[in-house]
């Protein structure tokens, strides 16, 4: 990086600092500005003088990073927390989010950025899902890894996280957005998520680091991960839900939104089954999503061939259905003793081929 | 003139020698009463002066003393008011001393001279024969209690004066027809009551041969209380040794139905989430037995756990431990044996009906939140969970009898045989007890199995807390298969039940 380019992040940065300050103001003082390095030697008058306004907290928030050095302060932070910031201009910020009308002018990032050589898909969906939105969440995130696919969330807890978990099978495919720094990991509930997420992939922020975020905050965070995307996975969703704003920026983003159907009486999907009933893509299967982005997949990841050691394994595993059944049921069904459907049903599920809900509810895992 | 006689004080659940003396003579009258007494004893002063007046006594003005001794052991209740009146009268010279000595006495007295009940007669009555007295003279209500024991004569009586006829001539004594033990059994719950629940059944069974702790999560009506109050049915039945220990403490606590002899059922308590500490684990300034203790032997079940309060549940802890409570006062300490198995219950969620979705809109976080309000260290001795009424009972539609309360009590015993012959001499009875080199020396598990459970935890992201206890519950299993070794599926079937434990609630695993 040469001295001239410095300069460029270093007035982006300033701006990355205004954190009072919409996207939209931050592109309109850019828009009036010569180039953005000088924007950090305009006093506040020179953009009052054309026709922006601020208010007494934005004022003040600027006055205070220019005459506390928060720039100087912040870059030799960087280097500290081994933390790295990107602008706009610079050519590895994610071009797919200047779909945006109000893009972030720059971003802190652990580990690494979004491949541009790699599809990306955003997975969505609710922080309170049933163990079906989980396992497909789980799977898809798994299978897109696997093939490439870099695979973009918020670490909420619910579909988020299972989608960031399922995702660290690949090779730096696994990215995250938070609303605040991205040294605070939130929630903590998805610590080991995120600590591995540095390594398998990276974390990234429109806010500097040590930020705390607030409510509105959050929908902003959304549009980046839409927007990094080039497709939108919304899993599960309530009729009212916090998924929708995610939606809401795809589609004004122009990307492909797929959902994945559920059950017509169970609330959790009411969201999801509206939205294809409104036209959004329908997904059953990873391959749907993976044909979209031009990804050939090959025969054999498709259907692996299951052994069966034991005999009684074969017999629960055929029981077992999309269906939850509670070890009662599955005794009705197979005759065997409980001490050894207990034993079979632990193995099957260590080896993925079961999938657990609530404390004792087994069923048939999406498969592998 | 001198006189005594011979009583007991109650400390914790036992009962201790008392010697009562009286000193009458000449002096300006006085009436003292010394030997390190507790209020309510001291009481005892007015209560005896009447009765024996009343009683048709005259008692001559002079200088009295009584004491209670001995004197460095701190005496409470309401028992020895008869006892002190006696040791008056020997005094006094209307009864002669030799006529009591063989005798111990325990009663509270009114005004008016009768006799009356007290708590604690069977741990009296133990104590007169420790000190190998013919007879044991006790308030009428509380002579059945006392008849438990075949070996010492019991003589219950309503008044001083009928004490006193009795003592100067026993001849003339009419026995009261003893109240009629209770010959006939009562109607045990069985198993077979409870219908399509296998799981829950073998978890019992499990838990009640190693003395595991036992959960059940389900939602209202899906028959948790109904199993827990059928756990006794399979325990073993008491023995001789533990027969005695739960009369003692149900006579302590006062609730000893009359006529009933000794308690041959295993007790079954079921404290409300409200009970305060002292309640639980026993206490207050003149301690008495806690559910716990009133458990001692039997089955402790704690319905809807998260509703007790953490501090509730942290006291117990220990005297879980430990297999006993001591509660220290001033005057000394008390040791409550609390050797009980524990059951408990509770709803899967808030709403208490996941995951039924027409009932229920609890997500699997929500669920998690739930269960974390109970305290870890609690949680963990849970070494068996399983669900319960997941399918409603009419879905079932089986003709299979299920297991009986014999046949799993068969199950049970077999397991207690095997662990008997093993930790003879070792000073544990139960592999729930295991832990250190014991643990190492009877839970060795072969290569693989090492294998098994090491995928288990990365899998399942199972805590290195389970480790041990899963070894433990495998042993119970392996007992039940009569296998001296713990096979794979043994440890299998161990893991499935440490459900609570996986991190599978929106944590990260693999």
């Amino acid at each position: 990086m040469n001295d001239k380019d410095d300069a460029i992040r270093d007035g982006y940065l300033f701006l990355s600092l205004l954190t009072s300050f919409s996207a939209k103001k931050l592109w309109d003082m850019i828009h009036v500005s010569e180039n953005v390095t000088a924007i950090p030697t305009y006093p506040m008058s020179y953009f009052k003088s054309r026709g922006i306004n601020f208010t007494e907290i934005e004022e003040n928030q600027y006055q205070s990073v220019v005459s506390e050095e928060k720039v100087r302060f912040t870059k030799e932070e960087l280097v500290r927390t081994d933390t790295h910031y990107i602008c706009y201009e610079n050519p590895l910020y994610p071009q797919n989010l200047k779909d945006d009308s109000t893009p972030p002018v720059g971003l802190f990032y652990k580990g690494s950025l979004p491949d541009p050589n790699k599809k990306k898909v955003a997975i969505v969906g609710s922080r309170r899902c049933s163990s079906y939105g989980r396992d497909i969440a789980l799977s898809f995130s798994r299978e897109f890894a696997l093939n490439g696919v870099e695979v973009i969330s918020g670490m909420a807890l619910g579909i988020d996280g299972y989608a960031g978990e399922g995702a660290l099978i690949g090779e730096k495919n696994d990215f995250a957005v938070l609303a605040g720094g991205v040294d605070r990991p939130y929630p903590m509930d998805n610590l080991g998520l995120y600590m591995e997420l540095q390594k398998k992939g990276g974390i990234l922020s429109e806010r500097p680091l040590k930020h705390v975020p607030y409510a509105r905050e959050f929908p902003l965070r959304n549009r980046i991960i839409s927007g990094i995307a080039d497709v939108l996975l919304v899993v599960e969703a309530a009729k009212k839900s916090g998924t929708q704003i995610t939606v809401e920026y795809g589609i004004a983003q122009n990307k492909d939104i797929f959902a994945i159907p559920g059950r017509i009486d169970d609330p959790i999907s009411e969201g999801t089954n509206t939205l294809i009933k409104n036209g959004a893509l329908m997904a059953t299967s990873p391959e749907d999503i993976l044909e979209r982005l031009g990804i050939l997949v090959t025969e054999k990841l498709r259907k692996e061939e299951i052994t069966f050691q034991a005999p009684g394994e074969k017999t629960v595993y055929k029981a077992l259905s999309a269906e939850i059944l509670s070890v009662d049921e599955l005794l009705e069904k197979t005759g065997l003793p409980v001490s050894d459907m207990l034993d079979i049903l632990l193995r099957l599920e260590m080896r993925g081929l079961v999938s657990r809900d609530g404390l004792f509810g087994y069923k048939k895992s999406p498969r592998k | 003139m001198f006189g005594k006689a011979d009583t007991s004080v109650l400390m914790g659940i036992d009962g201790r020698k008392v010697t009562v003396e009286a000193d009458f003579g000449d002096g300006l009258p006085t009436f003292e009463m010394v030997g390190f007494l507790g209020s309510e004893v001291k009481e005892a002063k007015e209560r005896v002066r009447s009765a024996i007046r009343n009683s048709g006594i005259y008692m001559n003005p002079g200088r009295l003393t009584v004491n209670l001794s001995p004197a460095n052991v701190r005496k409470q209740g309401n028992s020895f008011d008869l006892a002190i009146a006696i040791a008056i009268l020997v005094a006094y010279g209307v009864i002669p001393e030799e006529k009591v000595t063989d005798y111990a006495f325990i009663g509270e007295l009114s005004l008016n001279g009768s006799v009356r009940p007290i708590e604690g007669t069977f741990s009296h009555v133990m104590t007169a024969r420790e000190e190998k007295k013919k007879g044991c003279i006790v308030p009428l209500e509380n002579e059945s209690e006392g008849k438990i024991f075949s070996d010492i004569e019991i003589i219950g009586v309503s008044s001083l004066s009928e004490t006193m006829n009795y003592l100067l001539s026993p001849e003339t004594y009419i026995s009261h027809s003893p109240l009629p033990i209770v010959k006939e059994e009562p109607i045990l719950p069985d198993f077979t009551d409870v219908k399509g629940q296998e799981l829950v059944k073998r978890a019992a069974v499990v838990s009640s041969a190693g003395m595991h702790g036992f959960l059940m999560v389900g939602p209202p009506g899906s028959g948790k209380t109904l199993t827990a109050k059928r756990i006794p049915t399979i325990l073993p039945p008491l023995d001789e040794k533990e027969s005695m220990e739960c009369t003692k403490i149900h006579s302590v606590a006062g609730i000893l139905p009359p006529g009933s002899g000794l308690i041959r059922i295993r007790p079954f308590r079921s404290p409300h989430h409200t009970i305060s500490m002292n309640g639980l684990v026993g206490g207050g300034s003149v301690p008495r037995p806690g559910e716990m203790s009133l458990a001692h032997n039997g089955v402790l079940f704690l319905d809807e756990l998260p509703e007790f309060s953490k501090t509730t549940l942290e006291v117990m802890r220990q005297p879980l431990e430990d297999g006993k409570v001591v509660i220290s006062r001033v005057q000394g300490s008390y040791v409550f044996p609390t050797h009980v198995m524990l059951v408990a219950a509770m709803n899967p969620c808030r709403c208490g009906y996941y995951p039924d979705r027409s009932r229920c809109r609890c997500s699997e976080a929500d669920v998690k939140k739930y269960l974390s309000r109970i305290s870890k260290p609690l949680l963990d001795r849970m070494d068996i969970t399983v669900e319960v009424g997941r399918v409603r009972i009419e879905d079932i539609e089986s003709n299979k009898p299920g297991l009986s309360s014999d046949e799993m009590r068969e199950m049970v015993l077999k397991a207690r045989r095997i662990q008997k012959e093993r930790f003879e001499g070792r000073g544990i009875r139960f592999n729930s007890e295991l832990s250190g080199k014991m643990l190492n020396e009877f839970c060795s598990v072969s290569p693989s199995s090492r294998m098994l459970l090491k995928e288990a935890f990365e899998s399942l992201g199972l805590s290195a807390r389970a480790h041990d206890r899963i070894l433990k519950v495998a042993r119970t299993i392996a007992d039940l298969d009569e296998s001296k070794d713990i096979k794979e599926k043994h440890l299998a079937e161990a893991i499935s039940y440490r459900a609570l434990d996986r991190k599978f609630f929106g944590e990260i695993y693999r």
